[in-house]
């Protein structure tokens, strides 16, 4: 028998109410890379989700988690598994109710029960480390859109590379949020422009939403420094161990070991495929059209970053 | 029909403002749905039950058009609006 962990899996709008699903996902395997893994592994499991009224919800308070904050495509996936190893670190990674809170559609719930919710499911996934281990959210590359509503006294990292290794790997696998280019008034919502202008390609999107990610955390980490710690991925993977460091967590000689063992590996795969920098053969692969979007939008708060670091 | 009672937005839709317009959601379907400036301004005017004259009254002190071409203009928006349950008839 499995000990149950009841999670917060999705976090939905109902007309002016909100509902969030619940699912146990006790038993299955902490260290799989993302949150939805774990769900879809309880869901094969014969699991059912539980949808409750999120307002009449209250999850008694945790401790605010540190966060990863990341550009996405720049060796994340890399130390959120390595932070797993850590009996130490309760890591929570990419959670899709997190993802639906801080998304558009949330843009048009009352600010209060955004709040609440965020609040509730926050909590919830951090009561899952039982209190003793560090708890750690590693957030999706464009939720520091919404770095403003995430709770603000706790440290926090922000993992990045140079925008146009970012673009390449973009342009060879576009991922899932890319689809918001498709919807203007999403994409707008998410940029914070008006609809009538919202209307571009997939790439130039996503351009604009890295741009607009790094100027977010540009101006954070100015305005309070004291709590960021700023990764380029040519730190990797040595700086895994600066980001357990920051966020006050142990590292014992065999998870040591276990870490080194992991960065010789690709943090996507499991078939032991080596990880190596790719930064020469993205930057081989970088096009005009894609030098050209990352200098137009990325390029500024990249260099902001970097002076920061 | 919009000529013979008051209207209001739907509840079973939510809007936001962004970059000066409108983006109404339907929570059910997940349909987006975008106002231009003049119908952002009658979107704001329904916030609060109006029938089709006091509407009108208020976007003639807005906009420097003919009365008549006020009351097409509103009067086709607003029959889009009730066909994609944007907007309902209270009475």
């Amino acid at each position: 028998m499995s000990v149950p962990e009841v999670i917060p899996v999705r976090a939905r709008l109902s007309g002016r109410a909100a509902e969030i699903d619940w699912l146990d996902v006790g038993g299955t395997d902490r260290t799989l890379p993302f949150l939805r893994d774990r769900v879809a592994a309880a869901l094969a499991m014969g699991r059912t989700i539980d949808s409750r009224d999120a307002a009449a919800t209250e999850i008694a308070g945790t401790a605010p988690p540190c966060l990863v904050l990341h550009a996405g495509r720049c060796g994340s996936t890399l130390l959120a598994r390595a932070l797993a190893q850590l009996r130490g670190c309760h890591l929570v990674s990419e959670p899709d109710a997190v993802n639906d809170l801080l998304g558009p559609e949330w843009r048009f719930a009352a600010p209060a029960l955004r709040a609440h919710c965020l609040a509730q499911v926050l909590a919830a996934l951090g009561r899952a480390g039982g209190g003793e281990a560090r708890y750690v959210l590693k957030l999706s590359s464009w939720n520091a859109l919404a770095a403003s509503a995430l709770p603000a006294d706790t440290r926090r990292i922000y993992l990045f590379r140079a925008p146009e290794e970012i673009l390449v790997s973009l342009a060879e696998q576009p991922a899932q949020w890319m689809r918001r280019a498709d919807a203007p008034p999403a994409a707008a919502l998410m940029l914070g422009i008006a609809p009538s202008q919202a209307a571009m390609a997939p790439l130039q999107f996503a351009a604009r939403v890295i741009g607009r990610c790094m100027e977010t955390v540009a101006n954070a980490v100015e305005q309070g420094g004291g709590q960021w710690l700023l990764i380029d991925y040519r730190q990797l993977p040595d700086a895994i161990f600066g980001v357990a460091r920051h966020f006050d967590i142990a590292i014992s000689p065999d998870e040591t070991a276990r870490i080194g063992d992991l960065a010789r590996t690709h943090a996507k795969h499991s078939d032991g495929r080596a990880f190596t920098d790719d930064t020469a053969r993205k930057q081989a692969a970088a096009t005009p059209a894609i030098r050209a979007l990352a200098e137009r939008w990325i390029a500024e708060p990249y260099r902001r970053l970097e002076q920061l670091r | 029909m919009i000529g013979q009672g008051r209207m209001v937005a739907s509840d079973a839709v939510l809007a936001s403002e962004v970059g000066g317009e409108i983006v109404i959601l339907d929570v059910q379907s997940g349909a987006y749905f975008t106002l231009d400036a003049t119908g952002s301004h009658v979107w704001r005017a329904l916030a609060e039950p109006a029938d089709l004259p006091t509407l009108c009254r208020k976007l003639e002190r807005r906009y420097d058009a003919p009365p008549e071409t006020i009351r097409r203009d509103v009067s086709a928006f607003l029959e889009k609006m009730l066909d994609k349950g944007l907007v309902r008839i209270l009475d």
